[in-house]
C-alpha cells in the first residue's frame, strides 16, 4: 500500500515540478512579449530588419509576419501572418518561402527556453534553428527562381492543389 | 500603459501556463507510469535502432511521437518524466522544436494558400536531419 502511495506521490511532484518549469518560462516571457507589442517593438524591429527579408528573396511586406512568426510562434503570430496574406500583401512567392522559415524557425525563444528546465543547451538549439531556416529558405527560392524560369512559377506541384491565390 | 501590458501578459502566462499543464500532466503521468512497467522497455526496444541515429535510447521515441504528432507540451511532459542527460535534452529539444504539433500548425500555413504536404516533410525530414547533425557534431 505504501509502494503505491509513493508511485502516486513521486509522480505528482514530478508532473507539478514540469508545470513550474514551463510557468516560470512563459509567464515572464508573455509579460515580455505584451510589453514589446505595447511598444510597437515588432513593427519597428520588421522596418529594421526588411533588408535582412528581401536578402533572404522575400519582399519587405514579409518582415512583419517574418518576425511575428519566428518571435511569436504559428499559433500565436497566426492572426498577424494570415492578415498580411489576406490583405494581399503577400504574393505566392512571399507565402512559400515564409513557410520555409518558420518550418524550422517558429516561437524560438518560447519552444526553447522551455526546454531548459528538461536539461537542454538553449544556445545550440537556437543557433540550429535559425541557421536551419536561413539555409532552407535560400534553398527555396533557388527552387522557386528556377520554375519561374521554366515557366511554371504560377503552377508549383510542390505547392498542390492550394496554389490558386 | 506599460503596467496594464505587464497586467495582460501575467494574466495570459498563468491562463496558457494551466492550458499547457492539461497537455504537460497527463503525458508526464502515463509516461512515469508505464516506466514501471515492462511496456516502456518493450516499446525502447524496438525503437533503439532507429533512434540510434539520433543518439537518443529507445524510449525517448514516446515523447518524440507525442510531442510531433499531438502537440510540443505533452512530448515536454513525456520527457520530462524520463531522465536524460543534457546531450540528449538538447537533441529532443531540435527535433522538436522544428517537428511539433504538426497538425495544428499545419493548419495555419494552408490558411496562407500553400499546401500542408510542403511543411509537413520539411519539418519532419529537417528535424530528423538536424538531430542526426547535432549527435554526430556532439560527441557523446
Amino acid at each position: 500500500m505504501s509502494a503505491v502511495m509513493n508511485v502516486l506521490g513521486e509522480t505528482s511532484l514530478g508532473a507539478a515540478q514540469a508545470v513550474l518549469g514551463i510557468g516560470a518560462v512563459v509567464v515572464p516571457l508573455m509579460i515580455a512579449v505584451e510589453v514589446l507589442k505595447a511598444l510597437n517593438v515588432f513593427q519597428r524591429l520588421s522596418d529594421w530588419l526588411a533588408p535582412a527579408a528581401r536578402g533572404l528573396g522575400l519582399s519587405a511586406n514579409a518582415a512583419f509576419p517574418l518576425v511575428a512568426g519566428a518571435v511569436l510562434g504559428l499559433s500565436y503570430g497566426s492572426g498577424l501572418i494570415i492578415d498580411s496574406a489576406q490583405e494581399g500583401r503577400l504574393d505566392r512567392r512571399d507565402a512559400y518561402l515564409l513557410t520555409a522559415f518558420l518550418a524550422p524557425c517558429h516561437a524560438v525563444f518560447e519552444d526553447t527556453l522551455i526546454f531548459v528546465p528538461l536539461g537542454a543547451n538553449p544556445w545550440v538549439v537556437l543557433s540550429m534553428r535559425f541557421a536551419a531556416a536561413v539555409a532552407v529558405t535560400l534553398v527555396a527560392g533557388r527552387l522557386w527562381a528556377m520554375r519561374e524560369r521554366a515557366g511554371r512559377g504560377l503552377r508549383d506541384p510542390a505547392l498542390g492543389k492550394e496554389d490558386r491565390v | 500603459m506599460i503596467a496594464a501590458a505587464v497586467f495582460r501578459g501575467l494574466r495570459k502566462g498563468l491562463h496558457t501556463t494551466l492550458t499547457l499543464a492539461k497537455a504537460v500532466v497527463p503525458a508526464y503521468v502515463a509516461v512515469s507510469l508505464l516506466a514501471r512497467t515492462p511496456v516502456l522497455d518493450w516499446l525502447g526496444g524496438l525503437a533503439t535502432p532507429w533512434l540510434s541515429v539520433l543518439g537518443l535510447p529507445g524510449e525517448a521515441a514516446l515523447p518524440l511521437l507525442l510531442g510531433m504528432f499531438v502537440s510540443l507540451y505533452s512530448g515536454i511532459g513525456a520527457l520530462a518524466s524520463l531522465e536524460l542527460g543534457a546531450r540528449e535534452a538538447t537533441i529532443v529539444a531540435v527535433v522538436l522544436g522544428v517537428a511539433h504539433s504538426l497538425v495544428i500548425e499545419t493548419a495555419v500555413t494552408r490558411q496562407i494558400g500553400v499546401a500542408s504536404r510542403f511543411p509537413l516533410t520539411l519539418r519532419i525530414g529537417l528535424g530528423l536531419a538536424m538531430g542526426a547533425l547535432l549527435h554526430r557534431v556532439w560527441g557523446g
